[in-house]
């Protein structure tokens, strides 16, 4: 193929560069605001409230973590426990920067979350889950507590995301094999008396 | 039969010619050297025994048998050069007078094409600091690293690793330092991704370059403040003239992984009436699919990825005039290791003791969460000029966008939300003059570089933003000359930039703030090479470079998942400054026994890194936190070749690196500092054997050791559990390589083994080490045909 042959001046040259050289000076002058964007994720609340058998007071444990991955510390609310009774608990998980129950989406997503309640030595607590996900596979939004003697220790919480259900021990409350990613874990002080 | 004789009496005459002649050109004291590779038009074949010679000095000299050749040329003169040999059509082409050392790549036509008489005119380059330590990968050698990322092609090279995160994300290193710090350009533009994250790869398509070029000192004074470690050269093909169309299509398969990859180029001239002037033009594409990859004894789950990009080019070429016009378009799903998505710090340690790892499933393509999906369009225009008796001009612009969309595990399965949404565009330019030689010997350039980025947060994430919405305008000016004689020169360049960026977010009480930073920088090097006699070559050099802190140093807040940590930045950091000593001798005892050895060291006052901090604890658990702080490092070492060969075509290389980290303010090594290393290749080439123009063997060992030099982190003092470091390890692979001449075609076949003994193991650069093994064996078969 032929054509005619081109003649590159100077000038040309120059009108070019002025060109490019416009393109790009002119092209960048629009800035945006940006938008505020709320931490959906966020969980700072997780409240289990403990109702014994038959006609006793509610008792709170509450956690309250207002920044989440921030800075501020969780504020702990703990309560005391009788000796010897039965409790049927309720988990309630909440962000309360948007106003958000997030108890709700766990009951929607319940195949992939699971709670682990774990106490220390000698706190004379035991605990069964009380409530099944779709495929018969506990939650532990609702769950059964006994208390034994007076005592004192600790009950950890962790709420997991995409444990693994089927693996060894996991569906009695065993930890230790559920993987997943922990979406809470708060440390209670509890005194049985 | 009687050219040939013609033809063979011409080489005689030529080499008789060639000794007088350059033994009565000795006292001419303006020489420079003239080098490249002749290679076949198209294919791009090695030309060998092929006769460059200049007929107004009656000199020349012979490429050798990989088509490489150099000459001594005066300088004061613009030549013609004649290219010939005996099976392609002879080839004039033009050199012009100056001082600068020209390198180029001939192309020669075979004989039975019908004849042309197209002039290729060698443009003057603007070349690198010639005292500086460079590295190269030329087409032959990417040739063989076809389907590998730019990353784990470039660390083939010593004194360059890659740093991982897990099997799909590769990350380049040099001498120690990567991300902010190292400077990829490709196509001749800064590359403007999202460079300050570990796990964010360049996004380029290495089907692109036909030449990588790693520049392992302190370069800022050519590329800017973000090469203060080094920098990374990517340049395609050259677009030439050229009277066939021509083209090559890739096939790469692969076995870990069950993938494939396919690239195809196409690409070719429109000539004008005028034998001077032409307007070429290439096309390319290429695409990749891989699925989950294995560990030596599992299935790394969510491993897979898949590719797609698509690149065009043209330009127009006079005399002493070239103007050109590339785009590309980068397109990259990755899927992210599933088991290395944590929580809290207990999940880390829990994760840590886990093989396999949690969430292993079987073998598939599917690409789900956490996953990355990454955009990147660059479009570049050129404009270059050759002035008579003054040097050349070149004008550069580049607009790039680029889009990075991360995708993480959500508590609300909402999986097609990102959770970092970044849109980033660029402007580039720069104008470079190249000047004639002055004083007889004095050659350098002069340029000014303007950046602006503008980086905005896409809304609706639902997450707060890691790093915050900025745009940054940077101006540079730099002068570089050097002063050469026949076998010493010196050079000195200086740099000044000016950064300012304004950034717009929102404080820990939602008011929008705008805070502003401003930063100078400057930047010198001196240096200078002496050959001492035909074995010994030192050169070296002395620099000192500043750079600004990078947005995420300033501002980076949030955590990551993939390492479980809280990240911080700190808007009160000042600028880094580097101080590097680089040398490189290169010993020459026989032909057969070749020795180099390059050393670096480098004190940098005010190095930004990770200072881990007193663990958070939140109703998440407790996470360590790392914040950006300023400490004095050095970081040093040197990087060992040599090659044996033993027999005829058969011959032993080895490579060893080294390199120390020291944080002098705390008294700790530095952290991420890659293992000591010895790799040793043997290799077998046998030419014109079977059919086949050349068949290469090569069985490499490479040995890593075990980094006795990590620091105990702060995750680790707290939990009270040590974070094993990786055992050293050693690997093998194996490949062949056959190249076969067709008519008018050329077809590579080669397969390679990696990891042949299926070892499982982890090494300390992969960011993803904690959860899982490296991948284990994997067989490769590369296919590529050339017309």
């Amino acid at each position: 193929m032929r054509i005619p042959k081109m003649k590159v001046s100077m000038n040309n040259l120059m009108r070019s560069m002025l060109m490019l050289a416009a393109v790009f000076f002119f092209s960048q002058c629009d800035t945006e605001d940006p938008e505020p964007e709320n931490e959906e994720e966020l969980i700072t609340t997780v409240t289990l409230t403990f109702s014994p058998a038959g006609d006793g007071e509610d008792v709170l444990f509450r956690v309250y973590d207002e920044d989440g991955d921030g800075p501020i510390e969780p504020v702990y609310t703990n309560g005391i426990l009788e000796a010897n009774t039965t409790y049927t608990v309720a988990v309630e998980v909440l962000n309360e920067e948007e106003g958000e129950d997030i108890t709700e989406e766990i009951l929607e997503e319940d195949e992939e979350h699971q709670f682990f309640f774990r106490t220390s030595n000698g706190l004379n607590l035991e605990f069964a889950y009380n409530d099944t996900d779709g495929d018969g596979n506990p939650i532990g939004l609702s769950t059964v507590f006994v208390t034994g003697e007076a005592s004192e220790g600790t009950l950890t919480v962790t709420l997991r995301h995409e444990p693994n259900k089927e693996a060894e021990g996991v569906k009695s409350g065993d930890i230790a094999n559920a993987g997943g990613e922990t979406d809470v874990e708060a440390v209670f002080d509890v005194v049985i008396q | 039969m009687l050219r040939l004789l013609q033809e063979k009496l011409f080489v005689f005459t030529l080499v008789a010619v060639l000794c007088t002649v350059r033994l009565s050109s000795a006292q001419d004291n303006c020489e420079k050297i003239f080098s490249g590779q002749v290679l076949t038009e198209g294919q791009h074949l090695p030309v060998s025994f092929a006769t460059i010679y200049f007929p107004e000095l009656q000199t020349g000299t012979q490429s050798d048998e990989h088509g490489y050749f150099s000459i001594h040329i005066p300088c004061n003169l613009n030549l013609e050069v004649e290219i010939r040999q005996l099976e392609y059509q002879a080839l004039t082409i033009q050199v012009k007078k100056g001082k600068e050392d020209l390198q180029q790549e001939i192309y020669l036509k075979q004989k039975d094409e019908h004849l042309s008489t197209v002039t290729v005119h060698a443009h003057k380059r603007d070349d690198i600091l010639r005292s500086n330590v460079e590295n190269v990968l030329t087409s032959k050698e990417l040739k063989r690293l076809k389907g590998k990322s730019l990353s784990e092609s470039v660390s083939t090279l010593p004194g360059v690793y890659n740093i991982k995160t897990g099997p799909g994300i590769n990350k380049p290193m040099i001498h120690g330092l990567y991300g902010s710090r190292i400077q990829v350009v490709n196509n001749e533009v800064a590359q403007m991704g999202q460079q300050w994250g570990v796990d964010h790869a360049p996004e380029i398509d290495p089907f692109i370059a036909s030449r990588i070029t790693v520049v392992k000192g302190a370069s800022a004074v050519k590329y800017g403040p973000r090469a203060i470690g080094g920098a990374l050269l990517l340049e395609p093909e050259p677009l030439l003239p050229d009277s066939a169309l021509h083209g090559s299509v890739d096939l790469v398969g692969f076995t870990n992984g069950r993938g494939g990859i396919g690239s195809g180029m196409l690409s070719g001239s429109i000539l004008t009436n005028n034998t001077d002037e032409s307007f070429n033009w290439r096309i390319q594409a290429s695409g990749k699919k891989s699925g989950d990859q294995q560990a030596a004894n599992y299935n790394l789950t969510n491993t897979g990825s898949q590719e797609l990009n698509f690149s065009t080019a043209a330009n127009y070429i006079n005399e002493n005039f070239q103007a050109d016009v590339f785009y590309s378009r980068f397109q990259t799903e990755i899927g992210i290791l599933r088991g290395a998505h944590i929580g809290n710090v207990d999940n880390f340690f829990e994760a840590l003791e886990r093989r396999p790892p949690f969430y292993t499933e079987p073998f598939s393509y599917e690409i789900n969460n956490p996953r990355q999906e990454v955009v990147h369009h660059l479009l570049k225009t050129k404009i270059h000029h050759d002035w008579e008796e003054k040097g050349a001009i070149d004008f550069i612009y580049g607009f790039q966008q680029n889009n990075r969309r991360e995708y993480d595990i959500r508590r609300s399965s909402d999986d097609n939300r990102a959770s970092i949404d970044l849109q980033l565009a660029s402007h580039v330019a720069k104008l470079h003059f190249l000047h004639d030689p002055v004083l007889d010997n004095l050659v350098g350039s002069i340029g000014i570089d303007y950046e602006y980025q503008n980086n905005r947060n896409v809304p609706g994430t639902g997450t707060k933003p890691l790093i915050p919405n900025y745009q940054s305008f940077q101006t540079g000016l730099f002068i570089s000359e050097s002063w050469i004689k026949t076998n010493w020169n010196i050079e000195a360049g200086l740099r000044y930039d000016r950064i300012f960026l304004d950034v717009l977010k929102f404080d820990a009480d939602g008011n929008l703030i705008n805070p502003t930073h401003s930063y100078d920088m400057f930047a010198a090097i001196a240096g200078g090479g002496y050959q001492f006699n035909r074995n010994l070559t030192f050169k070296g050099n002395l620099s000192w470079s500043e750079r600004a802190p990078n947005i995420n140093e300033l501002y980076s807040q949030g955590l990551h998942h993939s390492v479980a940590a809280i990240e911080e930045g700190d808007q009160t950091l000042g600028s880094e400054q580097s101080a590097k000593i680089l040398t490189s001798f290169q010993y020459k005892l026989t032909d057969r026994l070749k020795f180099n050895l390059d050393g670096h060291f480098s004190r940098i006052n005010n190095y930004i890194y990770l200072q881990p901090k007193e663990p958070r604890l939140t109703i998440r658990g407790a996470f360590p936190v790392y914040q950006y702080q300023q400490t004095l490092a050095t970081i040093s070492g040197f990087d060992a070749i040599g090659s044996y060969e033993l027999f005829h075509h058969f011959s032993v290389n080895s490579k060893a690196s080294v390199i120390r980290g020291n944080d002098l303010d705390n008294d700790l090594p530095l952290i991420f500092i890659p293992a000591d290393r010895w790799e040793n290749t043997l290799k077998w080439r046998l030419a014109n054997k079977w059919d086949f123009k050349e068949i290469e063997f090569n069985l490499t060992g490479l040995q890593v050791f075990k980094q006795t030099r990590a620091p105990i982190t702060e995750t680790e003092a707290y939990e009270e559990a040590t974070v094993p470091v990786p055992e050293a390890y050693f690997i093998t692979n194996f490949s062949i390589d056959t190249e076969k001449q067709l008519k008018n075609a050329q077809l590579n076949i080669g397969v390679s083994i990696y990891n042949v003994l299926n070892r499982d193991y982890t090494d300390y650069l992969n960011r993803l080490r904690f959860y899982a093994g490296e991948t284990g064996r994997n067989i490769e078969l590369r296919i590529n045909y050339i017309f």
